[in-house]
């Protein structure tokens, strides 16, 4: 039994180089060495980020007419180092029994020919003259038999086996049975999965990563802090700095005055006093400030179209300095908007869910207008807010409080109770709480330039000597009454006369605070603060990052354009897709009929139906609807798949070792998505160095390559195997899940003998240039290494043992089972005893190979 | 006129070269020598046939739009409609004169009417449409175009012409060169005069989605700028209706303040968006901004090259015969007799010369 170890870590990926002469003579002779063809062909066809590939191994296609002129080829090819290459040499005889003439070098010790007679292939047996079988002229055997070579572990056992044969040239024939996942489920899972991705959903509200959101959200001035520029736009001594100050100090001072003046002492002193009244400092500074939301609300809105010389003259007048703008590169955006961007993809988000998002960031970052500021302006300190301010509320002169005039009537009553001195008493009280009221009166902060005792003091000041005379009258009845004991009356005088005297304090504390309360001083100053504040986020998120605002806009719009095409994309893909299952008429399916069996239809297994849907036991893949299944002679019955060109197999679908595989739908979009990051590859430097450019250049250009690639991969080598762009670390969907009762047919075809009837690949006329004997017959079987298991199993039931177990080869991946027979040609049949040299006019001149080989058959 | 000799192509077909008689804007008639390219796929029921015509002398490519062949009653209406559409145009071009005449609109190069196929023939635009770069152009380029198609709909409004059927498609933008065209003016109409059909509706104003009535230059503008923001925000717009999203637009708001008003006569003009866009009005006080003096120097020119004609310098080639136009072959005259020998350096002595100190004539 012959395993190979699965790549992993530190070991190299085997690989298999196919070249098609036929077609690549002259890119093979372009190319600087043979090793730039190897190492192109490698990036197509292993997974993304691999870094090691033992690509020692060459499958070289070529016609057997051109053989020796391609000897410069094979030169190439054989001079890198260690190279085994098998050669399949397709065409008739050239001449008579002389099947081929080859190069020398196809026939040292690393080198296998197989010559493909006739690529329709005859179905025979040995010792048996071979059956009438009604081939379609369009059967192709070549491309599975280049598939079947194409795994290093079948690359290897023919090599070893053909090289032991007599000139090292074989004829091949072979039965395999092809398992894959049905061409429809794959394409209604890609269907599902575009919807998926080029719709709006899935998308999170996450933060933008910075400076994105600093941006966003006007905190353009927060960004200083980590790039350590200017943070101070207003210059002091500027018209608008000046402003600002002088209505600040105003306001505050005008408050300071107050708080003084809050302490009851106050009605008597002269602190919070001195200068101008307050109620005019207010005025003064409101106006002032007036002056000031004018003034900013001039310059906001100047700043609309950007700064021509006036309008930096009139910067430079009114003190401000757009400051520079923070260290932001385009390439601080740029990344931004790729990590954001690669986590959506990831995720995955709908691209039109995202371009959505981007287009909305393009709006919150985009510099406001300059009337929208200034609607901000008036908006936070409007007309009728300063009216408040330039026309202060007067001092409060209106009733006491309530706690005050119980106050009046406690001392009022006190005073009057002694009955010895009850009516001097009742007058005192009266006259201690008029003079209270007229005090305040008088010393209330607002009077300057106004009379003494205003009208509107008249009722405070009747009225509370009317409550202090009932108060006292209260007392003097209450004290003839009641005759209070020695000592208590002039005790109650004292106190009375006490309470009255502090009343007139209280009174005026409570009113100063009043007084605050109504002016509001508070909000005025807020009122100013944000004014400033307004101007300065102006002059930063408008001006300073303008321009690295806009930058910012266009990357967002360019991405979000970018994307939008891309779902387009996708969808056009799609469509496409469901019109080839709901538009096109199924063709005939030629596969329905079986071949390699030996002419015998498998027993308990119709012949396969038409398609689509005509999947036998879930092991066929069919060709998408409308294109005929091209017939695989040698093969089962179902299951044909299309099948590449000649030159272009299976690339290792290599599963991870232990992995269980993963739903169809799941691998189809990570495969997309996959997809859209080797897209956008290179779109992210040109978005970040020039974003007009990427706008003109669009996402087409590279999506689309990518999008057909990934269609080329499906049709060819099933979604098994990973894409070429595909990053590694998705689990696939392993050929092993879904063997099954298939396992039985598989060991059926390993245990085939060589005598069984098998595809050979000539024609039928040709078979009698085939060595016969079963003693030189080599067989080489393999299967896919993922249905091991179930295989050997079935092998063990029927106890077909290990003649047949030693000869197997377990392949790394692929998705054919099968018995390969190789056949050496009759001596004689091979001539390449001679190097044919292209001379002019010269006849052929026999060549120097006479003494490397015997000329013959070498028993 | 109007002589069309030579087998025209018809959709599909390869070019054909034949002769194209038709009249000039200035009413001169006009033969060329063309190629005829093939018919443009048009949607069913289109009444008229639109191709590509090359100069074959000069290269230059033209787009005619001609009549097909329809039943005489939708023949009148079709040609009422072409009617209308090219003296649209020739107003458009004797407002604004010939060197003065805006690269934002396409430019009638000649008509005819009268011929058994009438046509218009129009100079082809080097723009592509703008709805190729719905939601890509970056804020430069949005600016620009914001700019030119309100200068655009000012320089209708000031010619008296409402285009009546702006849209992406009729707007061509030239991102490299970041220019404007307007192209398309079969809905078109003199303003005040009644409106001869109705355009794209998606694209167009309350008032003509309502009914017949006068062309109102206010239409343009509630197109252009419908047109203006679907181009540069990637959003979508609605019929009759402001568009989506324009609230969340801050730089927009101020621009369209107003636009989006039901009645006509409540939208700011043209000239009122450019003032909000920093934009100078290229017509101010009724006066076109071109080039004053265009007439004059196309006066000047026409007389030294009739002069040139007349004493071609010795070297220059005879001026071509143009066909057609009648005018006899320019008389050859005889060479200038050699300048009278001076001091080496000096410039030719005459009295003249001398007197005033030139050395060469003025």
């Amino acid at each position: 039994m012959t395993d190979t170890a699965v790549p992993g870590a530190g070991i190299p990926r085997p690989l298999v180089i196919v070249v098609d002469l036929r077609t690549e003579y002259d890119t093979v002779m372009a190319a600087r060495t043979f090793a730039d063809v190897q190492t192109a062909y490698a990036r197509t066809r292993v997974p993304a980020g691999t870094r090691n590939v033992d690509a020692d191994r060459v499958l070289v296609l070529d016609s057997v007419d051109e053989l020796v002129a391609h000897r410069h080829a094979y030169e190439r090819i054989f001079a890198g180092m260690y190279s085994k290459v098998v050669c399949v040499a397709v065409g008739a005889p050239v001449d008579g029994s002389i099947v081929l003439r080859r190069p020398g070098q196809l026939a040292g010790s690393d080198a296998a020919t197989l010559w493909v007679g006739d690529i329709r292939g005859t179905e025979w047996a040995p010792g048996r003259a071979p059956g009438v079988v009604l081939t379609p002229d369009d059967a192709d055997a070549l491309a599975p038999l280049v598939d079947v070579l194409s795994q290093p572990e079948v690359f290897d056992q023919v090599l070893a086996g053909v090289t032991e044969m007599p000139r090292s040239i074989a004829a091949p024939g072979m039965n395999v049975f092809v398992h894959r996942i049905r061409d429809d489920a794959v394409q209604r899972a890609r269907i599902r999965a575009v919807q998926r991705l080029a719709g709006a959903e899935g998308g999170v509200d996450e933060p933008w990563p910075e400076p994105l959101a600093a941006l966003a959200d006007e905190q353009g001035a927060g960004l200083v802090t980590t790039t350590g520029g200017v943070r101070e736009c207003v210059r002091p001594d500027g018209a608008l700095g000046a402003r600002w100050a002088h209505a600040e100090q105003g306001f505050k001072r005008a408050q300071q005055r107050l708080t003084v003046l809050a302490a009851p002492v106050a009605l008597y002193g002269s602190a919070g006093r001195g200068g101008r009244s307050i109620d005019g400092e207010i005025a003064d500074a409101a106006t002032v400030l007036r002056d000031y939301r004018d003034l900013v609300r001039q310059t906001v809105g100047r700043g609309a179209a950007g700064f021509d010389a006036d309008g930096r003259a009139w910067l430079d007048q009114v003190g401000v300095v757009i400051p520079e703008p923070p260290g932001l590169g385009a390439n601080s955006v740029a990344a931004a908007l790729y990590s954001r961007t690669a986590a959506a993809f990831d995720r995955p988000e709908g691209l039109r869910g995202l371009a959505e998002r981007l287009r909305e960031l393009a709006d919150r970052i985009t510099p406001g207008a300059g009337a929208a500021r200034a609607h901000e302006v008036d908006q936070s300190c409007s007309d009728g807010f300063l009216t408040r301010y330039l026309r202060p509320a007067a001092f409060p002169l209106g009733p006491a409080h309530v706690g005050v005039v119980g106050g009046l009537v406690v001392g009022a009553f006190l005073t009057a109770l002694w009955p010895a001195f009850g009516v001097v008493g009742a007058g005192l009280a009266v006259l201690l709480a008029l003079f209270g009221s007229i005090l305040i009166t008088a010393r209330r902060p607002d009077r300057e330039g106004r009379a003494v005792l205003p009208p509107e003091a008249l009722p405070m000041i009747v009225v509370t000597g009317l409550v202090a005379l009932v108060g006292a009258i209260c007392g003097v009845l209450a004290g003839r009454a009641w005759d209070p004991p020695t000592g208590v009356g002039p005790l109650a005088l004292v106190l009375g006369l006490a309470v009255l005297l502090v009343l007139p304090g209280l009174d005026w504390r409570l009113r100063v605070r009043h007084w605050d309360r109504v002016l509001g001083l508070g909000a005025a100053t807020r009122a100013l603060h944000g004014l400033h504040a307004l101007l300065v986020r102006t002059v930063w998120n408008d001006w300073a990052l303008a321009g690295p605002r806009r930058e910012a806009v266009d990357r967002a719009t360019v991405l979000a354009a970018l994307l939008e095409e891309s779902a387009t994309l996708l969808a056009d893909d799609a469509a496409a897709l469901e019109r080839q299952f709901t538009g096109e008429p199924p063709g005939p399916d030629p596969a329905a009929e079986n071949f390699g069996t030996g002419g015998n239809p498998i027993p308990g297994f119709p012949p396969a139906p038409s398609y689509p849907g005509g999947g036998n036991l879930g092991t066929g893949g069919y060709p998408p609807p409308g294109r005929p299944a091209p017939p695989y002679p040698g093969t089962e019955a179902f299951g044909t798949g299309g099948y590449p060109a000649p030159g272009r197999p299976a690339p290792p679908s290599g599963p991870p070792p232990g992995a269980s595989g993963a739903s169809l739908y799941d691998t189809v979009l990570g495969d997309l998505v996959d997809a859209l990051h080797a897209a956008f590859e290179p779109l992210w430097p040109l978005l970040e160095r020039d974003p007009a450019e990427a706008s003109r250049r669009g996402a087409a250009p590279e999506l689309r390559p990518v999008l057909r690639a990934y269609a080329d991969h499906l049709a060819h080598n099933g979604v098994q195997a990973a894409p070429p762009f595909g990053r590694q670390g998705q689990d696939r969907p392993h050929v092993g899940e879904a063997v099954g009762g298939d396992a039985d047919r598989i060991a059926e075809l390993l245990g085939q003998p060589a005598a069984h009837s098998m595809l050979q690949l000539c024609a039928s006329d040709q078979l009698i240039l085939l060595d016969h004997a079963p003693t030189h017959t080599v067989s080489v079987r393999f299967a896919p290494r993922g249905v091991r298991p179930a295989v050997r199993e079935a092998l063990r039931e029927r106890r077909t043992g290990h003649p047949i177990e030693h000869e197997l080869v377990w392949t790394g991946g692929g998705r054919m089972a099968g018995v390969l027979r190789l056949l050496p040609l009759l001596p004689g049949s091979v001539d390449d005893a001679r190097i044919w040299e292209e001379s002019a006019g010269g006849p052929d001149r026999p060549g120097a190979g006479d003494d490397r080989y015997d000329g013959g058959w070498a028993p | 006129m109007g002589a069309v000799s030579g087998r025209a192509g018809r959709a599909g077909e390869s070019s054909a070269e034949g002769k194209l008689g038709y009249t000039d804007p200035e009413g001169y008639s006009v033969e060329r020598r063309v190629e005829f390219g093939p018919d443009r796929p048009t949607p069913p029921g289109q009444p008229f046939r639109i191709r590509d015509v090359r100069d074959v002398e000069d290269g230059s490519v033209f787009v005619q739009k001609r009549l097909g062949r329809l039943d005489p009653r939708r023949r009148v209406g079709a040609e009422a409609s072409l009617e209308t559409e090219i003296r649209v145009l020739l107003r458009l071009v004797r407002t604004f004169g010939g060197a003065g005449y805006p690269r934002e609109l396409v430019r009638v190069a000649g008509h005819d009417f009268d011929g058994v196929e009438p046509f218009l023939l129009l100079e082809a635009s080097p723009c592509p449409p703008a709805e190729d770069v719905v939601g890509k152009l970056l804020s430069e380029e949005q600016d620009a175009f914001r700019r030119a198609i309100f200068r655009t709909v000012r320089y209708l409004e000031s010619a008296g012409v409402v285009h009546g059927d702006l849209t992406p498609s009729s707007v061509r933008w030239q991102r490299e060169q970041r220019r404007l065209q307007v192209v398309d003016f079969g809905h078109a109409a003199l303003a005040g005069e009644p409106r001869s059909s109705l355009g794209t509706a998606q694209w167009a104003a309350p008032g003509p989605l309502r009914g017949p009535g006068p062309a109102d230059p206010h239409d343009d503008v509630w197109s252009a700028a419908q047109v203006a923001y679907h181009v540069t925000t990637g959003r979508p717009i609605r019929q009759g209706r402001v568009p989506v999203g324009v609230e969340t637009q801050g730089l927009l708001l101020d621009l369209f303040q107003g636009v989006f008003e039901a009645d006509a006569v409540r939208r700011p003009g043209a000239g009122e968006l450019l003032r909000r866009l920093g934009e100078p009005d290229p017509y101010v006080a009724g006066h076109a901004q071109y080039d004053p003096l265009a007439e004059g120097r196309r006066g000047y020119e026409a007389a030294m090259e009739r002069k040139r004609q007349r004493m071609p310098l010795p070297g220059q080639p005879q001026p071509a015969h143009r066909a057609g136009t009648g005018d006899r072959p320019p008389p050859v005259l005889p060479p200038r007799p050699p300048e009278p020998p001076g001091r080496p350096g000096e410039p030719p002595r005459t009295g003249r010369f001398r007197l005033f100190g030139k050395d060469r004539m003025g």
